[in-house]
């Protein structure tokens, strides 16, 4: 087994520390801590919210998805990004103007409740320890099939440099760190495939062959979009929209724009980067469907994107991209545990301990352990899907009250509390009796697909709750706040005003 | 406006701005219900466009919203419906395959730009209106956030 790949996750850990120690020097205050004293200029800011936005789910996940059931998997990056237009067009210029550092502040401030910001605080962390739990199980994934070590390995060793580095340098120094791991990201999957479109074209073989496919093998119509299943892809399109809005990580990162109008521009800029990186990702997973067709089995198919390159690249070019892809999944899960942690951090040391730098340090060292002990007691499933689930959840839980409080001045605090209570426990309890369901053998694998009638839809209701929870969830909020004899808080029409009217212009 | 409180803030070292929470933690601001400064309505006109602006803000989210929702959606059952398409193989994949990796991704970012270009002109247009009728003094009576006063 090659060396190269371990020096390559060297020399990003050994930048990443760099990068991270420089934004230490420069990080001393508490707002550089939580917001980096929101000064972020919008392409850097940008880079670091697609660094920490593109996960293991899409830099591994998504050709895995595309090998193993098909063009189905295009929905979970096509849902991201779209997602990505939601937050632009309804929360990121107001909720950059709140003025708040996390989503639970943003809710204490908009209703003035402090079991409401309690509820959110709660629902942030679990959604945030969902969402780390993927990336220590991709790290374990890759580290297997670089090195002969036991696969806790590469999850204990993300868990420790991520909450290091967190802890060190808070948001400053994450900020830097995540828009270098962007580029890598990006270099890590573009580069490989403009060589392995090279070799498919021939340019590696002596005689110029060119690799020869029927296309009806490879992309079947059952597998493409003639195959699609309308509820489900509903369903999964409205949580991926919603979802996004309701992530702990994604939120975080507007209060480090200099104003609303900043934050607008970002976000723009961040669509075009997640766009042109999803493309070159959904490309590779083509690439895998043709020349990879014997790894489509759950659990090695997300290996897929490692493999290419010295299957298709002879010699040691193949070896260095190989290396270079490696090493760019890492970044992928240094990324996203990061920014994750620097948010669940902020809120932990918020809410317990009054959010001074000393708190947030340990509040990041606690807040990698909780993930990195379920990943390590959970068994890996397919990266992209459960990054997808995290999606769910917070669309059924967080999204509806964001949303709306952003929106609507009838929103008051009990109703926000019962959408949150209503939206996680109906989403919850659908997930895991889908899970059970698939574990006694009533999934919706070969033998699911076949069943029909009430069983069917019950099935596929649970397996993608988002279409009937959302929609819950947001009519108990509605409902129970229009029933509610308090009313909004008197402040109401004040903070709105505050997210909705620009800033003054300096002149 | 809201909560925080201007003067709490303590001026910021040239270069460096220490933002401290600001109306989200309990301690900070005045309780609800006792609004610092001149009541609501001394501004009507200032208030008056407030609400414009939001009404036309959340319209135009819900505008743009629709409006790629109907474009997937035409898009989807394109791929989807056609069998034709599967005919059409570029570069050795059929087109359906190709709409679906590749096609969504111009339709979102046609929607941001739009977006983000509209909602600036709205701002710009509420900023004209309220400066025009109050007076820099009263036209964003809240806009000045504490910590913004220092931001670049």
């Amino acid at each position: 087994m090659s060396a190269l790949p371990l020096v390559a996750i060297g020399l990003l850990l050994l930048a990443t520390g760099l990068i991270g120690f420089y934004g230490l020097r420069i990080s001393r205050t508490t707002s550089d801590f939580f917001v980096a004293s929101r000064t972020v200029r919008p392409v850097w800011n940008a880079s670091a919210i697609s660094g920490e936005y593109l996960s293991a789910g899409t830099f591994l996940g998504l050709s895995g998805l595309v090998l193993l059931s098909g063009a189905e998997a295009f929905w979970f990056p096509v849902g991201y990004a779209a997602g990505y237009l939601l937050v632009l067009l309804f929360v990121a210029g107001p909720l950059r103007r709140s003025g708040a550092y996390t989503i639970p502040d943003f809710v204490q401030a908009r209703l003035d409740s402090v079991v409401a910001r309690r509820v959110t605080s709660v629902l942030v962390l679990v959604i945030g320890w969902l969402y780390v739990v993927p990336q220590l199980h991709g790290a374990a994934l890759v580290i297997t099939s670089v090195a002969p070590v036991p696969p806790w390995v590469g999850s204990v060793g993300i868990a420790v440099v991520v909450s290091a580095v967190v802890a060190a340098g808070g948001m400053r120094s994450i900020t830097f760190v995540q828009a270098f791991q962007f580029w890598v990201k990006l270099t890590a999957l573009a580069l490989p495939l403009v060589f392995v479109l090279m070799a498919l074209g021939g340019a590696f073989e002596p005689g110029g062959a060119i690799v020869t496919f029927d296309p009806t093998a490879v992309f079947p119509h059952d597998a493409g979009p003639g195959g699609l299943d309308a509820y489900a892809t509903v369903s999964l399109l409205l949580a991926l929209l919603l979802g996004t809005t309701g992530l702990p990580h994604v939120l975080v990162r507007f209060y480090t724009s200099p104003d609303g109008g900043s934050a607008r521009r970002t976000t723009v800029v961040v669509l075009v980067m997640i766009s042109v990186f999803y493309m070159v990702s959904s490309t590779l997973g083509l690439v895998a469907r043709v020349v990879a067709p014997d790894l489509a089995e759950p659990g090695v198919a997300d290996t897929v994107v490692l493999t290419l390159p010295t299957r298709l690249v002879p010699g040691l070019g193949g070896e260095l991209l190989a290396a270079l892809v490696v090493a760019g999944a890492f970044a992928a899960f240094l990324g996203t545990s990061s920014g994750l942690v620097v948010a669940l951090a902020g809120v932990v040391s918020q809410d317990l301990f009054g959010g001074t730098v000393r708190s947030f340090r340990w509040s990041a060292v606690a807040c990698t352990l909780i993930p990195l002990a379920f990943a390590l007691v959970t068994i890996p499933q397919g990266l992209v899907t459960s990054v997808g689930t995290v999606f769910v959840f917070a669309a059924s839980a967080l999204s509806p009250v964001i949303l709306l409080g952003v929106w609507w001045r009838g929103l008051t605090a009990r109703g926000a509390v019962a959408g949150m209570v209503v939206g996680s426990v109906l989403c919850a309890t659908a997930l895991l009796a889908s899970s059970a369901l698939v574990a006694a053998g009533y999934g919706t694998g070969s033998s699911g697909a076949t069943a029909d009638g009430v069983a069917g839809v019950v099935r596929a209701l649970l397996a993608q709750p988002a279409a009937w929870t959302i929609p819950l969830a947001t009519a108990t909020v509605v409902v129970v706040s229009l029933l509610d004899r308090h009313g909004p808080p008197l402040r109401t029409d004040r903070f709105l005003r505050r997210l909705h009217v620009p800033e003054l212009r300096r002149r | 406006m809201s909560g925080p409180d201007p003067s709490s803030a303590p001026t910021p070292p040239a270069g460096r701005v220490r933002v401290r929470s600001t109306d989200a933690r309990p301690d900070a601001g005045p309780p609800s219900g006792t609004p610092r400064g001149r009541p609501e309505e001394a501004d009507d006109a200032a208030a008056h466009y407030t609400r414009g602006l939001v009404r036309a803000q959340l319209r135009l989210g819900l505008a743009c919203v629709v409006s790629f929702l109907a474009v997937v959606a035409l898009l989807t059952v394109t791929m989807s419906a056609v069998p034709a398409l599967d005919a059409v193989v570029i570069l050795g994949v059929p087109l359906p395959w190709l709409v679906h990796a590749y096609g969504f991704y111009p339709v979102i970012v046609a929607f941001a730009v739009v977006f983000a270009v509209a909602a600036a002109r709205n701002e710009r247009r509420y900023r004209a209106l309220a400066e025009g009728s109050a007076g820099p003094a009263e036209a964003g009576p809240d806009e000045a956030v504490p910590d913004e006063a220092g931001a670049p």
